[in-house]
């Protein structure tokens, strides 16, 4: 499973670094819509289909309510819809705000596979030398809300089947539990760490991460992938103007394959998956 | 084995590592061309409230017969082979030119004279006997080359036009003959190979039609290919990063209608000539920028549909189409296609050497400054303003000479084929040195295909790409206990965080609904219609509103200038509106802006209201500085806009200011609104 996540660390922190990027910070819906298909489909990939659509159906629901809230605060745009209280309801912040949603929901979704696939491992090998407090701290805050969470269901299971709680009081007592488990833990983990000498002298660092030809292949990759993405920017005309009147960029074959770049760099982690699963379905066949 | 594989995937890598991405422009085939023709002609006819080319032409053309743009209009249509009575628009055309010549011919009138004649000829008129009148001895060869000179470049250009539309003699004692007027031309040559309106200042389309004019005689005179060079080099040098033209420092659909007609006339292939491609755009592209969703061509890019550009882009889409279709020209109404023209090189030559020093008569530098200079420039800016734009019509000469001339030759020496081969391709290339076009578009395709093909393939090749026997071996083992251990993972209940969210619940359903309906209530909501149709009471007492954002016309950003939101002398609203008890700067200004049907972005309401924009300007846009402000009877208001009230004969002024206030004379800064 998720062979994508055994490419070198310094591959998936560059391509989270230039996805996102380019997710957030071109304001054309066609990547964000890309961002979000391919982030969506890679998250369906690491946690199953019924838990993906889950998330997905929950962040579209959150990114409605976004496009549908903006041009309440926004009144540009030549077309109104309809009049709120004397102030236009406008399609340019409708779509605006639909623009908004994809980029937020987008970059929700990345970030959900994140987690999984750049583990603590990989972030203290990346910053361990650099800092390596900062990469300690950012592991132990990376772990801590996954398990704050699976303790709060063992929690919750427990409660639930042994002790007959009204409603809410279940769901509080629950709450204050884990927060007390938590911070004794912490105590318990600093205490730990002082005994083992943490802080004493620079730590050294073991790693079984090796930088081979296929890591260096996918790096390259993914920097053309960026550059072709990126090199339109330069010479304008690649985001969308919403106000006062639609404007997209016209469609020039440079945008074409800036456009098809990216696709291609969303869908890979996909099509890792993919390609890794029918891989070992076919070996396993053969035997 | 492994040394081949590895070598293989570093040759791709190095061969991604130079990707030739320069993307080739599109290119249009006739059928396209038409539909454009058409889309364009469609709206000709909606706009005048008809729905064929026979009721258009009834209604709006045939009445303004005459007029630049019914002219134009009927030289498109007429060219395009579109219905109408041709008949009906010479008649009504006949009683233009009587009025014209019952005044007298004056110099002013001979712009519209050759552009009637090309009318005339479009819809197959004979123009040597119009109503008695030799209407193409008067606009052509009767005519002093001082005479047209004077009125600027272009209407020597026209006249050159207008006598080779059917390859015209000249007559017995013409005022001056082709080769004198051709000489004329390149005499008002700009040292930068440019021509120009005013005599001075290089302009667009007073090349793009002079080099139309030209084109024809470039193969065989040296003189004039020469001229015609560096004026075609000149153009490309001033186009736009966009493939558009300027004209007056604005990019246009006009500038960039000309450029096509003269390359047309230059049998230069306005999609794959290099020199004209700017970032993947050829001037197609950048003419048809212009068309909007109507179907009508607009001046500026963003702008309203505008009936001159629209007709000069619809001209040249004609002339372009039927260059393709059968290599005639717009301006060609040779029956068989076959003007032949010929001009004396030797003689243009010694003309144009006898004009430059003097010898004949003053032909200034600038040509047109014999007049004082004011008057000169009126005269040839109406004389272009006349022509909208410029015909041509020898560039299909050229070719059809290729397979004709040496049958037909009546008037003229034929070049020989292989020159007028040599010609040709000379223009075709790059430049001299390079290419062919048709070569260049070819391998403009090939390298972007190749280049996204290896793309491709590297892709698909690093998802099977097998890092060696072992490694895979050790991943699969791998990949074999992950599975069994997030298979365990999954019997536990607590494997991964996976919360019931929130908005499943019901309680948060009721909570939606619960705002919705709220929100529904206590709002009202109105279409746009109703708002506007809403009419404020009516009351004996007013107040005056003004809205203007003159200090801001010089910055605006591109997307605000080009879409026409702001007029021209920068005053959105100056008007009257009732007053009402309690009405505040703010409220006044919603209220004006209703009745003028303006937009107006404000939020808040009482002490925090602020306008954000009026009329999709708004602050921020024209720098850190800016914003809207508010003064009351020249009075600068000290607090919130929704509380500052007004009475009855007050003046509520709302101002632009690019700079915190100090720019519209408000003396302390900091209280915007």
């Amino acid at each position: 499973m998720n062979s994508f996540s055994k490419l070198h660390p310094v591959n998936l922190f560059c391509f989270y670094t230039f996805l996102i990027m380019i997710s957030v910070f071109l304001q054309n819906p066609v990547y964000q819509c890309a961002s979000a298909i391919g982030g969506g489909m890679f998250l369906c990939c690491l946690q199953g289909v019924k838990k993906g659509v889950k998330k997905i159906s929950s962040c579209v629901f959150f990114g409605a309510v976004i496009a549908v809230l903006n041009p309440l605060f926004s009144h540009n745009g030549i077309t109104p819809l309809f009049f709120i209280n004397d102030s236009a309801y406008t399609l340019e912040a409708l779509v605006c705000g639909c623009g908004l949603a994809l980029s937020v929901i987008s970059v929700i979704l990345w970030f959900a596979t994140f987690n999984t696939v750049f583990d603590s491992e990989k972030s203290l090998y990346l910053f361990g030398k650099i800092s390596p407090k900062l990469s300690m701290l950012f592991s132990m805050v990376l772990g801590f809300v996954p398990r704050l969470l699976s303790r709060y269901k063992e929690i919750l299971s427990v409660q639930k089947n042994f002790c007959k709680k009204p409603g809410l009081r279940l769901y509080i007592d629950c709450f204050s539990a884990v927060i007390t488990h938590s911070l004794e833990d912490t105590v318990d983990m600093s205490d730990s760490m002082t005994a083992r000498g943490f802080g004493s002298k620079n730590p050294t660092v073991f790693s079984r991460f090796k930088f081979d030809l296929r890591d260096g292949f996918s790096l390259f990759l993914f920097l053309a992938f960026t550059g072709t993405v990126i090199l339109p920017c330069f010479a304008g005309g690649v985001a969308a103007v919403y106000y006062p009147r639609i404007i997209f960029p016209d469609i020039t074959p440079a945008l074409v394959v800036s456009y098809a770049a990216f696709a291609a760099m969303c869908l890979t982690p996909f099509l890792f998956e993919v390609t890794e699963e029918l891989k070992w379905k076919y070996t396993v066949r053969k035997i | 084995m492994n040394v081949i594989r590895k070598a293989f995937v570093f040759a791709l890598m190095f061969i991604i590592a130079v990707p030739v991405l320069s993307l080739n422009a599109r290119a249009y085939s006739a059928d396209e061309i038409e539909a454009y023709i058409d889309a364009a002609l469609q709206y000709r006819y909606a706009a005048a409230g008809t729905e064929n080319s026979r009721q258009f032409a009834e209604k709006k053309l045939i009445p303004n017969a005459g007029s630049t743009d019914s002219d134009w209009c009927v030289v498109a249509m007429g060219r395009y082979g579109a219905d109408f009575d041709r008949n009906a628009y010479v008649s009504s055309l006949n009683n233009c030119l009587d009025e014209l010549y019952s005044d007298g011919i004056s110099e002013a009138k001979i712009t519209d004279l050759q552009r009637m004649a090309l009318a005339y000829l479009a819809c197959g008129a004979e123009i040597r006997n119009v109503s008695g009148h030799n209407l193409l001895a008067d606009c052509s060869y009767q005519r002093g080359v001082e005479e047209m000179s004077g009125q600027g470049v272009i209407t020597l250009a026209y006249a050159l036009i207008v006598l080779d539309s059917k390859g015209f003699d000249t007559g017995n004692s013409p005022l001056s003959t082709r080769e004198e007027i051709i000489a004329g031309i390149l005499s008002l040559q700009l040292k930068n190979g440019c021509f120009s309106v005013d005599g001075k200042t290089p302009d667009v389309d007073a090349t793009a039609m002079t080099v139309t004019a030209l084109a024809p005689y470039a193969k065989n005179s040296a003189v004039v290919k020469e001229s015609v060079d560096s004026a075609v080099s000149a153009l490309s040098k001033m186009q736009g990063e966009d493939g558009c033209f300027s004209s007056y420092g604005k990019k246009n659909c006009e500038s960039t209608a000309q450029v096509v007609n003269c390359l047309v006339a230059l049998k230069i292939d306005p999609e794959g000539d290099a020199r004209l491609i700017k970032n993947g755009r050829n001037l197609l592209d950048a003419m048809l920028s212009f068309q909007k969703e109507s179907g009508g061509f607009s001046h500026l890019l963003g702008a309203r549909e505008n009936s001159m550009a629209t007709n000069q882009a619809l001209y040249t889409l004609v002339g372009y189409r039927s260059s393709l279709i059968s290599s005639q020209s717009i301006y060609n109404f040779s029956d068989s296609g076959d003007a032949c023209l010929s001009a004396d090189s030797s003689e243009i030559e010694s003309k144009l050497n006898s004009y430059r020093s003097g010898g004949e008569y003053e032909l200034p530098a600038g040509g047109i400054e014999q007049d004082d200079g004011k008057d000169a420039k009126a005269a040839s800016s109406e004389s272009q303003n006349s022509y909208g734009t410029s015909p041509e019509e020898h560039t299909s000469n050229t070719a059809e000479q290729d397979s004709a001339a040496a049958s037909t030759a009546t008037e003229a020496t034929a070049v020989g084929n292989e020159d007028d081969i040599e010609y040709i391709s000379e223009y075709k290339g790059i430049s001299n040195s390079a290419p062919m076009v048709c070569e260049n578009s070819v391998l403009q395709v090939v390298s972007t295909g190749g280049a996204v093909f290896v793309l491709v393939i590297c892709y698909i090749l690093l998802l099977i790409y097998k890092p060696g026997g072992k490694r895979l071996r050790s991943e699969k083992a791998d990949g074999n206990s992950n599975a069994a251990e997030s298979a365990a993972d999954n019997t536990r209940p607590d494997s991964t965080m996976s919360f019931r969210p929130f908005i499943y619940s019901r309680l948060f359903a009721a909570l939606t609904i619960l705002i919705f309906v709220a929100v529904c209530c206590g709002c009202s909501i109105k279409s746009p219609d109703e708002y506007y149709a809403s009419q404020t009471a009516s009351s004996a007492d007013t107040v005056r509103v003004k809205v203007d954002c003159v200090t801001a016309l010089d910055v605006l950003p591109d997307n605000i200038k080009s879409g026409g939101y702001i007029p021209s002398d920068g005053i959105i609203i100056d008007c009257d509106t009732a007053w009402e008890d309690g009405d505040t700067a703010y409220t006044v200004l919603v209220k004006a802006a209703r009745e003028n049907k303006v937009q107006v972005d404000s939020q808040g309401a009482g002490e925090s209201a602020y306008v954000r924009g009026i009329s999709y300007l708004y602050e921020f846009d024209c720098g850190s500085l800016s914003g809207w402000m508010v003064n009351i009877n020249g009075v600068y208001a000290t607090q919130g806009a929704d509380v500052s009230e007004v009475q009855p004969g007050d003046v509520v002024c709302w101002r632009y200011t690019c700079n915190l206030g100090a720019d519209i004379g408000n003396a302390y800064s900091g209280d915007e609104e």
